[in-house]
């Protein structure tokens, strides 16, 4: 295996792989490796995964073998005997190599799968490594593409020197075809970084988190809710209390007097801050397992993502995949000044949970970051983008949004009020006042919240009013442009303006700006096509 | 064939010849006469728009008929469900009450209802929906309520698909699947167009998606 390796041109160090890059520059980058195995230790990780993904057989296995002795002992040894066989067979038969500018994964005896991916459409290189891949120096890679929800390869598992060497050759392949081959240019951003092609930059350091940010990002965060979602289902599973723990904790904690308690309502409202405390607590626990030691750096034209307490996770992004820039601020981040930022790339991530390890690249792109870096971490993503939210020349939506908005709200405030009178009779007047009163004001709130922009290179929009939400795309990553007309809009003579990227989604931020002004509306749909399907867009 | 007269440069639908769509047909340029030389020619976008074709064009009227029938046979299904349904409910327990008579009397209204809907509401999706493109890129408008106006630059085009289900197929009218790389609309179905409108779009689209690379 060892002298497998060794005989391939790109091995290991990072002065092998420059001199590597300069080489591949030189003969246009036709090199072809031979065929690489993945990491022998790849037998331990397919038989956890494959363990992982049958885990109601792998739990009923080992039941059996307690309960049922020697039968039950051979039923779970064949279970595990066949999720080894499968694993060996896996790692026996997986290849993968470079070849001209192809990445090629072979799988399979008998039925063979042969799979090719152009490096130049390959979008993001994810590495996903928990603490026993990093007792093995290895990691677990998924290559993504434009297309499809799930990674268009997923190589488990390859040891850190391999992995270095298999990016920098796909990203350096990546620019090198790119620059050398004007049609696969589409765009002027695309050339604009291209152009510094990522073959000898230097590793510029962007940002960094400290750990006492990340504690303040989860303390205002309500993340733990996983956590506690996690421990609930555990809990009524696995522990013989777990449902007395939920529904009748007075059979726990019998030694609370009980009975002078539940007249006591300062009891009940300590119990609530109790509970939210440990709510926020366990987001903190969150956000530091999740993002500990997180670094985003840029090399040329990619940045990486390294971040992670037990599992790390190391992603690549090419920075002009990029298609939608969303910063996030919730009220209280915006009171203390912090701000998080997501990006959509094309590929993966669509389907994927929020908290599934190779979505972080994407919806935590950056977690937690001080309100003064914005501007100059959005200026690294797009040079030409000089971020300055107050001095965008917003435009509002129709001036009839407000009224409409608050008609809305007061035909749901009425409905409430209705209901509470019919429950509660006098009381429920006062509620259902109060309830209208709320959401008159509410809905012009956020009426005022909702803007939209559109510039020489792209369309930023902006709306929420508990957890602010400011996206911007740009004109050459418009997929498709479309007006929503309802027949309430048609009354208020209003539109809905919806813009479709690749990828959409991992911000949770939309595009979609609804009660703009109907001729406004119709006006900006034809000048974003018309520019969308220009061949070169101009940049501010 | 280097003259255009928008009379006669429609292409001609090979091996289906069909005179009743005559005037419906788009005006396209005489070059494309012949779909594969629009494709083999690969230094101009080789497809001039004509100028009557930027203006919105309905769809083709067979397409009313297609959905009245394929809503019709829908409907019918239900329906048959619904009154065999309460006719067994009536028949299971006689003699009949008032419930059942209501019942009746429900199912009724809904075989109104449905012949209303089948009949009249594909002529309205008709006169909502149309289609025209130009250098920017393919419009279309559709709904009756709800409408929507969908523009797909042309530079986006992934790939395109021609369908055509057996009813279409009979009507001589097709579908036109569009794909782009979006995600919430990755494809958009254009269906109604007579069958060589279908195939002179998939081909002006095409044409675009060649001299483009990666839209993403």
């Amino acid at each position: 295996m060892q002298s497998k390796l060794t005989s391939t041109p790109i091995e290991s160090s990072d002065q092998a792989n420059d001199t590597l890059t300069q080489d591949a520059a030189e003969s246009s980058s036709l090199a072809t490796d031979a065929p690489q195995w993945l990491h022998p230790s790849s037998l331990l990780f397919e038989f956890i995964s494959g363990v992982r993904q049958q885990l109601i057989p792998a739990i009923f296995a080992v039941y059996t073998a307690a309960q049922w002795g020697k039968f039950g002992a051979f039923f779970a040894a064949a279970f595990f005997a066949i999720t080894m066989g499968v694993a060996i067979f896996r790692y026996l038969t997986v290849r993968y190599q470079i070849r001209g500018n192809d990445l090629i994964v072979n799988q399979g005896l008998v039925f063979r799968r042969t799979r090719t991916i152009p490096v130049h459409r390959i979008q993001n290189v994810d590495l996903l490594q928990t603490v026993l891949h990093r007792l093995f120096r290895v990691a677990e890679v998924r290559i993504e593409t434009a297309g499809g929800s799930e990674p268009e390869a997923k190589l488990r598992v390859l040891s850190l020197q391999k992995i270095e060497s298999l990016r920098s050759r796909i990203f350096e392949q990546a620019s090198l075809q790119t620059a050398t081959n004007p049609e696969l240019i589409l765009d002027a951003a695309a050339k604009s970084t291209v152009e510094k092609v990522a073959v000898d930059e230097p590793t510029v350091r962007l940002l960094q988190i400290p750990t006492a940010l990340l504690i303040k990002a989860g303390l205002l965060s309500n993340r733990g809710m996983i956590i506690v979602g996690a421990a609930f289902g555990a809990a009524m599973q696995f522990v013989p209390w777990g449902q007395d723990f939920f529904f009748n904790p007075k059979k726990l904690f019998r030694f609370l007097p009980w009975q002078a308690l539940e007249r006591q309502w300062i009891f009940w409202i300590f119990a609530i801050v109790v509970l939210l405390m440990l709510l926020r607590a366990f987001s903190a626990v969150w956000y530091v397992l999740r993002f500990h030691g997180y670094v985003l750096e840029r090399r040329g034209d990619e940045f990486r993502i390294q971040c992670g307490l037990f599992s790390r996770l190391s992603a690549t992004v090419p920075r002009r995949r990029i298609q939608l820039i969303s910063i996030h601020r919730t009220l209280l981040g915006k009171a203390l000044g912090i701000a998080s930022i997501r990006i959509e790339t094309a590929g993966g991530g669509g389907s994927s949970s929020e908290d599934s390890a190779t979505t972080i690249s994407r919806r935590w792109f950056i977690p937690v970051v001080h309100e003064a870096d914005v501007s100059r971490i959005i200026r690294e993503i797009r040079p030409e983008l000089d971020w300055n939210e107050k001095a965008i020349p917003w435009s509002a939506p129709s001036r009839w949004a407000a009224r409409r908005m608050r008609r809305m709200a007061m035909l749901i405030g009425l409905a409430v009020s209705g209901l509470a009178i019919w429950n509660l009779a006098w009381w429920g007047l006062a509620v259902g006042a109060a309830v209208c009163v709320f959401a008159y004001w509410f809905a012009g709130k956020k009426a005022s919240t909702m803007r939209y922009a559109r510039s020489e290179f792209g369309i930023a929009y902006r709306s929420g009013l508990l957890t602010k939400k400011c996206s911007v795309t740009f004109l050459e990553k418009v997929q498709s442009v479309w007006l929503d007309h309802s027949p309430f809009d048609r009354r208020w003579k209003m539109a809905t303006l919806c813009i479709d990227t690749a990828g959409s989604g991992p911000a949770e931020h939309n595009i979609h700006v609804s009660m703009l002004e109907e001729n406004f509306a119709q006006h900006e749909r034809d000048a974003i096509a018309k520019r969308a399907s220009a061949k070169s867009v101009a940049l501010g | 064939m280097s003259e255009t007269n928008p009379c006669t440069a429609v292409p001609p639908e090979q091996g289906q010849p069909d005179e009743s769509s005559e005037q419906f047909r788009p005006v396209v340029a005489a070059e494309i006469a012949n779909p594969n030389d629009a494709l083999l020619a690969d230094t101009e976008p080789p497809i001039s728009i004509q100028p009557e074709i930027k203006k919105y064009q309905a769809l083709d009227p067979r397409y009313i008929i297609v959905e009245r029938i394929s809503w019709g046979i829908f409907g019918g299904v239900i329906l048959s469900v619904a009154i065999g349904g309460s006719l067994i409910s009536i028949f299971a327990d006689w003699p009949p009450t008032k419930l059942h008579w209501l019942i009746l009397a429900g199912v009724f209204v809904v075989i109104g209802l449905m012949f209303w809907a089948v009949y009249s509401l594909p002529a309205a999706a008709h006169r909502h929906a149309s289609w025209r493109i130009d250098e920017s890129g393919l419009d279309i408008r559709r709904g009756i309520l709800w409408r929507r106006e969908i523009t797909i630059p042309r530079a986006r085009v992934q790939h395109t698909d021609v369908r055509q289900g057996p009813l279409e197929r009979r009507y001589r009218i097709a579908s036109l699947v569009i794909h782009t790389a979006g995600t919430h609309a990755a494809s958009i179905t254009l269906s109604g167009l007579a069958v060589p409108d279908a195939h002179w779009l998939r081909d002006v689209l095409i044409s675009e998606v060649k001299a483009s690379g990666d839209a993403v």
